[in-house]
């Protein structure tokens, strides 16, 4: 009977002094926010979680210069962290500490616009989307609202290695409007004089996300469900990634690291990926000069196939429950929405393109880039943003590729593609069963 | 004589095997820590291509990752959070573990077992309810929130209970016939006694604390507060990255648990094989 009263008294002192110190370290920190909030009158601080600071943080830094009445408190977090803390508060239905911005990439948006309603703020009343890709818009709206501000641009383009592709016996000409049937002969020639056509890794969507947004199409329908087996654009995917994986002409990698040493190693003649790629290939210093940009190939006998497509890219929201959602949504308007100055200073300084079709020719875009040969690498791109295909990405599309993904080597080992794609459609619909 | 030679040779012959395969898990382990110090002297395009020998990048990667983050807070925060949670987890869950071992009852039983099986809760599924726990505590962004529920580590109390099993009764018995008080014998004999079994927990408790990542991340808002492991995948975050940069990074923030570990290795081994002298 004594022990165990002696034992609880320990505990409860233990305890005691516990909470004792944490309690004051608490008070102390709840007063000092408290005293922080009351001076905030103007200009108020807007708090933005997104990543990448030299991207997206030189972005808002920008655009706070333009912006007086607002302050911009960048808190960056990696792309996966961010999406996932940002799903962890709403989910918890707690509005203490919800960001006033924040990013979300282009392909995850419509899942968070649709489990959280009423959580993001319309922006109709505040920007005009017609200003705006069409294909961006498309991304950002839900149930015939806008939400976002559309951002960046992962507009694709053929990157090429002009004098690989000059040994074989083609001109920069022949590059412009090329067929994948084309690219693929390209690539037999290269590899006579010892080149590699292009990296393919096949568990990387990338190529294959850009050839079906260039025909208009996407892994699912516009109600979401799966769209695998009359899907024309993947079919014709599928054949090409067949030949690449049967042929002797692509480098096989298996990683994004072996993916960017094929570029800066000088194994490979081609890159077909969003224009943010540019970054990777300017790590090959020694390389300088010998890049060149071109519209990437097109899918022939696909209905509605065009040499434009994207890969990649976010937008910006504003949280509706978060402390200042009228002031977030006016400086955005006003800055990302509305200043083509901003994106002349984004080009110049950061390389950053967005989609805000006003800006398109804005002056830096047409500084010729020197790694590149010269070209007018922006200003090439810039010009074909509004002509990328929109699509419906749906909430689903990490579930339709990974379905893909599971059956890919059996379609590269030679099964029959249809069945194949039956397969993955029903691995679909079992995954997003709610 | 014949079969005393063949005997040495075929005992030779099994060490030789045993030290190549000693020498190949050895470096299967050793390899990754080797390949992220030469990693972190080299630049970008040369880690992607595969390079594993030194470079001479280094000083530029810790300019680049100093420059992108500030890492020297991160550094400073992280060892706040790792050794306010040691301390205090070890002072909780050594009482605890005792009092288990020591104060046995059916009820004691009962509350071990609750205690016990909370250790199946994946954390994943606490994320939500501890966020709103600590929300309408007001601590979201304060330290106390990485802190707290950290200080009750399951784990720590079986720990001590299953090593409190080797601390000798009749010490304990003798302490109290010469007068000595419930928490003077835990304070002044068991503790002392019980040092490697400490020295282990600590090790336990700093690594979890300095490797906490989900929680961390979540709970805190503002990037003065972020700890090691929140800066340095934000090094990692960007279109293009630089990956000699987030070596360094990575680099940084894995010494602090070598070298604990290092200091209190005689111990640890001691406290994992739960002997006391």
């Amino acid at each position: 009977m004594k022990k165990k009263a002696v034992s609880m008294v320990l505990t409860a002192a233990v305890a005691a002094a516990l909470l004792a110190g944490c309690g004051s370290t608490s008070q102390g920190a709840a007063a000092a926010a408290d005293s922080a909030q009351s001076t905030e009158e103007e200009p108020a601080e807007l708090t933005v979680w997104s990543w990448d600071a030299s991207f997206n943080g030189a972005a808002f830094e920008e655009a706070d210069k333009l912006d007086d009445s607002v302050k911009v408190n960048f808190v960056e977090m990696g792309k996966a962290d961010c999406l996932e803390k940002l799903h962890t508060v709403l989910s918890s239905g707690v509005t203490e500490g919800l960001p006033d911005i924040v990013t979300i990439s282009d392909l995850n948006a419509q899942g968070y616009l649709m489990a959280y309603p009423g959580a993001f703020l319309p922006m109709d009343d505040y920007l005009n989307y017609d200003d705006f890709a069409p294909y961006k818009k498309a991304y950002v709206s839900y149930d015939g609202a806008g939400y976002g501000v559309p951002f960046d641009t992962g507009v694709a383009g053929l990157f090429y290695r002009s004098d690989y592709i000059e040994e074989a016996g083609y001109t920069d000409e022949d590059m412009q409007e090329l067929s994948w049937d084309e690219y693929e002969e390209l690539g037999k020639k290269l590899r006579e004089k010892g080149h590699y056509l292009q990296t393919f890794n096949p568990n990387d969507v990338a190529n294959m996300q850009i050839l079906l947004q260039s025909a208009g199409a996407w892994f699912t329908d516009d109600a979401g469900k799966a769209d695998f087996v009359n899907n024309a654009a993947l079919k014709e995917a599928y054949r090409l990634f067949r030949e690449f994986n049967d042929g002797d002409f692509v480098k096989k990698v298996s990683d994004w690291n072996e993916f960017a040493g094929a570029i800066n190693g000088g194994d490979v003649a081609c890159v077909i990926r969003g224009s943010w790629i540019t970054s990777t290939i300017k790590g090959g210093t020694d390389q300088s000069g010998l890049w060149k940009l071109a519209p990437i190939p097109t899918l022939d006998g696909v209905e509605g196939a065009v040499n434009r497509s994207n890969q990649g890219g976010s937008s910006i929201y504003v949280l509706a429950n978060g402390a200042h959602p009228e002031e977030a949504a006016r400086f955005l308007a006003k800055t990302f929405g509305g200043s083509t100055e901003l994106y002349n200073v984004l080009a110049e300084k950061a390389n950053i393109m967005g989609t805000y079709l006003p800006a398109s020719d804005v002056e830096a875009y047409s500084a010729a880039d020197e790694f590149f040969g010269g070209q007018q690498i922006n200003a090439t791109l810039a010009g074909w943003i509004a002509e990328i295909p929109s699509i419906n990405p749906g909430a689903y599309s990490a579930e339709a590729q990974a379905a893909l993904l599971a059956v890919t080597p059996n379609i590269l080992a030679g099964s029959d593609l249809d069945a194949e794609l039956e397969a993955a459609e029903a691995q679909f619909n079992a995954a997003v069963q709610e | 004589m014949r079969s005393k030679q063949m005997k040495n040779k075929r005992r030779s012959l099994r060490y030789g095997v045993r030290h190549i395969f000693m020498l190949l898990i050895s470096f299967l382990s050793v390899f990754p820590f080797l390949w992220m110090l030469v990693s972190a002297t080299n630049s970008s395009a040369e880690i992607s291509m595969g390079k594993l020998l030194p470079g001479t990048r280094l000083v530029e990667n810790l300019r680049n990752a100093f420059e992108a983050a500030d890492i020297g807070r991160a550094f400073l925060n992280s060892v706040y959070v790792s050794v306010m949670v040691t301390v205090l987890s070890i002072l909780v869950c050594s009482a605890a573990g005792y009092a288990f071992a020591i104060y046995r009852s059916r009820a004691t039983e009962i509350v071990f077992l609750i205690l016990i099986a909370s250790m199946m809760v994946p954390f994943a599924a606490k994320l939500i309810p501890l966020y709103r726990i600590f929300a309408n505590m007001h601590l979201l962004n304060n330290y106390w929130a990485i802190i707290l529920p950290a200080i009750g580590a399951p784990f720590l109390v079986f720990f001590f209970r299953q090593n409190s099993e080797s601390f000798p009764r009749e010490t304990m018995q003798a302490a109290r016939v010469d007068g000595c008080s419930e928490a003077g014998i835990f304070l002044r004999i068991y503790m002392p006694m019980m040092r490697s079994t400490y020295a282990a927990a600590a090790v336990f408790s700093f690594m979890a604390a300095w490797n906490n990542y989900m929680w961390p991340l979540v709970a805190l808002q503002s990037e003065e507060k972020y700890t090691l492991p929140l800066m340095v995948s934000n090094l990692a975050g960007g279109f293009a990255p630089d990956y000699g940069m987030i070596m360094v990074g990575i680099v940084i923030s894995t010494l602090p648990t070598i070298f604990i570990f290092f200091v209190l290795q005689k111990n640890f081994v001691e406290g994992i094989l739960g002997s006391v002298k």
